[in-house]
């Protein structure tokens, strides 16, 4: 039998690998001690690094790094003229970034794709209201029958969904002007942009684990569904959800549309440009209806008259049936840049951007 | 030797203390990812 005394290595072990109070007490400590620090340090200009512009800038249009993008633009300064595009998954498609980037970065150009899938009218005027003062540029709002047939209630659940983060003070004086009820705000920025954040964190390990981030058009680019039986189930269920909600709700998310403008035009010198985002031209005539699209089309024709903001409306000459993944998102990359190239060269006649 | 006990009472407890932030962050992950940006799936 070994009578000596232990080593301070052992001595050291016996204490890693035994129960005690000391470190249950230790645990809860650190615990204490790194949520106070965190707490304390992270603002938004901790936020605001160059790192997280990096990322913004590297990660220009795929779905994880949409935080970094918002961030990125909130604090982009008025140096730089910016072009940012608003909307769903549609837009987000479309909008080809090699062309852009192309086609704008000479004229010193920011580009911000914040386009994200389902994205209602209400997450759009969040981040224009998050917009720095004096901004120049464009803004292009994706509009289509989807996008303003969000109901009250789902539109709701969009301000809570986000935790405290989808607050400013613009925003919320909109949302009680709609008798919604703004974001409870506990004064931490850690706590309130918790979800902004941590889709952050979650978008940095999925990163590390898989490899830079694919861009969000390669989940449909190069495949198609059309004469497939997915096609007619996502068709059938979009419309009834578009045909259900258009009618109660249009007139609300077009309210909300009117205070991106007017946010817009106080706030910044940016434009506001309604954009129709691309719909297979088959969705409409077997499913959603040509009668029911034309009466949409304008309809938003005729808010933006009142409003006086361009409606742009060229996804039908450009895009084809079978250029369509499904009902609204392109399924090539080819496509896409067609497009965006026929949207900026009309965005250029119009004078929103420098001529091409 | 009591130091060098206590020393590894404390890494335990601050080993467990991280792994137990790290398990509260991915919890909160959970609920965080439900939001429109979390990894979106289409």
């Amino acid at each position: 039998m070994n009578n000596a005394a232990p080593s301070s290595a052992q001595q050291f072990y016996q204490g890693m690998v035994s129960h005690s109070k000391t470190s249950i007490w230790s645990a809860i400590l650190f615990l204490f001690i790194a949520s106070a620090v965190a707490l304390t340090t992270v603002d938004e200009d901790f936020v605001y690094s160059d790192f997280h512009r990096y990322l913004a800038s590297h990660a220009i249009d795929e779905r994880l790094f949409v935080t970094e993008r918002a961030y990125a633009l909130f604090s982009s300064g008025n140096e730089h003229p910016k072009f940012v595009v608003l909307g769903g998954s549609a837009s987000l498609v479309a909008s080809s970034t090699p062309v852009i980037n192309a086609s704008l970065e000479n004229y010193g150009y920011e580009h911000y794709n914040l386009a994200w899938s389902r994205q209602s009218l209400l997450e759009s005027l969040y981040l224009v209201s998050r917009l720095p003062e004096h901004s120049k540029g464009v803004i292009l709002v994706g509009v289509g029958p989807s996008r303003v047939a969000i109901d009250r209630n789902a539109l709701k659940n969009r301000i809570t969904r986000h935790g405290g983060g989808l607050t400013s003070a613009p925003f919320d004086e909109a949302m009680r002007k709609h008798d919604f009820q703004p974001a409870d705000k506990t004064g931490f920025f850690l706590i309130d942009n918790r979800k902004f954040l941590l889709a952050r964190y979650r978008a940095v390990l999925k990163n590390l684990v898989f490899g830079a981030p694919q861009r969000a058009v390669h989940a449909y680019f190069g495949a198609t569904l059309q004469g497939n039986e997915a096609f007619d189930k996502i068709a059938t269920r979009v419309d009834n959800r578009i045909a259900k909600g258009y009618q109660d709700s249009v007139d609300l998310n077009l309210e909300l549309l009117g205070d991106i403008i007017a946010l817009a035009r106080s706030n910044t010198e940016m434009e506001v440009v309604l954009v129709e985002h691309p719909i297979n031209p088959r969705f409409v005539s077997e499913y959603l209806g040509t009668e029911f699209y034309v009466a949409h089309k304008q309809r938003v024709s005729d808010f933006a008259a009142e409003h006086g903001v361009d409606y742009v409306d060229i996804a039908a000459e450009h895009l084809q049936e079978e250029l369509y993944f499904d009902w609204t998102h392109l399924a090539f990359a080819a496509a896409a840049d067609d497009y965006t190239t026929a949207l900026l060269k009309e965005l250029s006649t119009r004078g929103h951007i420098p001529d091409l | 030797m009591k130091i060098a006990r206590k020393s590894g009472e404390v890494l335990r407890g601050v080993i467990i203390g991280a792994l137990l932030l790290l398990v509260m962050v991915e919890l909160a992950m959970l609920d965080g990812g439900a939001t429109v940006f979390r990894y979106q799936g289409f």
